[in-house]
């Protein structure tokens, strides 16, 4: 029996989180707030000569767009803190709540003008 | 006096509410990073507190008014609050603590950050509440010299408006109040030095203010002549005041009138 001892190598440290991937997460979850936008203005696009409220149907469009936006986001971020890039993870959560709030700015409007359309 | 459009960009209309509320939490950030850098708080798990206040702060925010009658029949369902329902500072405010408290679990961060939001919140309520200014029921009417009056076009524009009468600016009063706190705070930060007092005081500073203002902003009444947000921060207040009294009696507070010379530590 071997009376060495050896010292076992200390486990990888986690990564620390830097700023840049934490705006580069908050980017892309603005990206995908965008893409929420783009599905309103697609669906109204196409329900206009199908349906007789076609901001009804953007409307349904971009609630669903937006849940699905919540959970990717809140999934991915939370994967990626506890495994992957800690700071686009928390980017990424970050730019979700941020993009709630901000979002409607230019989201709010572009919808609307969609819907004025003739 | 109301602008619920702040500008139209080749009939794409910008929201004065969205706009400042945008801005407000631009203006926050900014506070928020700055204070951290004041008080040298280089912590990375802050993001991460960080990023659990935001997403607790919208969910509830947006979903906190939901159960507002005792009768789930009169309640709409969490998808018509999240796309129609009225958002609320109040329920923002709870979802953003419990979110923080969350995020330090996860995250196995042990000091107190509320210090670092407070005077965040207060600059950034200040700015988000000038786009409710301008597009929202002011208050109540009033017979004081700087009521606010309402052309008929505009008390058509929101619920319960009326016109032809001076109306108080409950909003203008909050901003009055979150430029006043985060003076303050400023001014306060070298006095109390006890971590988490700050926000605690701002938090209840709030609270009592708001209790006053709900009287002149013309929400519905509920109950014994009271609003939503006075009931729940009737059941808030006596829990604060008592933390408050308690931290009084240990002498967190003592510093609070001397001046700069007297705080210095001697030799």
């Amino acid at each position: 029996m071997s009376t060495e001892w050896t010292v076992p190598e200390p486990p990888p440290e986690r990564g620390r989180i830097r700023t840049r991937q934490v705006w580069v997460g908050i980017g892309l979850a603005m990206v995908g707030h965008l893409v929420t936008i783009g599905v309103v203005l697609v669906a109204v696009a196409v329900s206009r000569d199908t349906s007789e409220l076609p901001g009804l149907e953007g409307l349904l469009a971009g609630l669903v767009a937006q849940a699905v936006l919540f959970v990717v986001c809140i999934i991915a971020g939370g994967v990626l803190v506890a495994r992957g890039d800690r700071g686009i993870g928390v980017g990424v959560i970050i730019g979700w709540a941020v993009g709630v709030l901000v979002a409607p700015v230019i989201g709010f409007g572009i919808c609307v003008a969609a819907m004025r359309q003739p | 006096m109301l602008h619920p459009v702040l500008v139209d960009l080749g009939g794409v209309p910008i929201l004065t509410h969205d706009a400042f509320v945008a801005l407000g939490v631009l203006v926050g950030a900014a506070v928020f990073v700055r204070e951290a850098r004041l008080r040298g708080n280089a912590d990375e798990r802050l993001w991460g507190v960080v990023a659990g206040a935001l997403v607790g702060g919208v969910l509830l925010g947006r979903l906190g008014t939901w159960a507002q009658h005792l009768d789930p029949r009169g309640n709409a369902s969490l998808v018509e609050q999240w796309a129609y329902g009225n958002r609320s500072i109040l329920s923002g405010l709870v979802g953003a603590y419990l979110g923080a408290i969350v995020a330090k679990r996860l995250m196995g961060y042990r000091e107190r950050t509320g210090d670092l939001f407070a005077p965040a919140i207060a600059l950034g309520m200040a700015v988000g509440r000038i786009g409710c200014l301008l597009s929202e029921l002011p208050g109540t009417p009033t017979s004081l010299p700087w009521g606010v009056v309402l052309t008929p076009a505009e008390a058509a524009t929101v619920p319960g408006g009326v016109a032809g009468v001076p109306l108080h600016p409950s909003f203008g009063y909050e901003i009055l109040f979150q430029l006043v706190a985060f003076g303050a705070l400023r001014w306060l930060r070298p006095r109390i030095t006890v971590p988490g007092e700050l926000f605690s005081l701002y938090l209840v500073a709030y609270a009592v203010f708001r209790f006053a203002v709900e009287y002149v902003r013309g929400n519905e009444t509920v109950l014994a002549g009271l609003t939503r947000p006075q009931l729940f921060l009737l059941a808030c207040l006596p829990i604060a005041g008592w933390q408050l009294a308690r931290q009084a009696r240990r002498g967190v507070y003592a510093n609070v009138f001397r001046r700069p010379a007297e705080l210095e530590v001697p030799g």
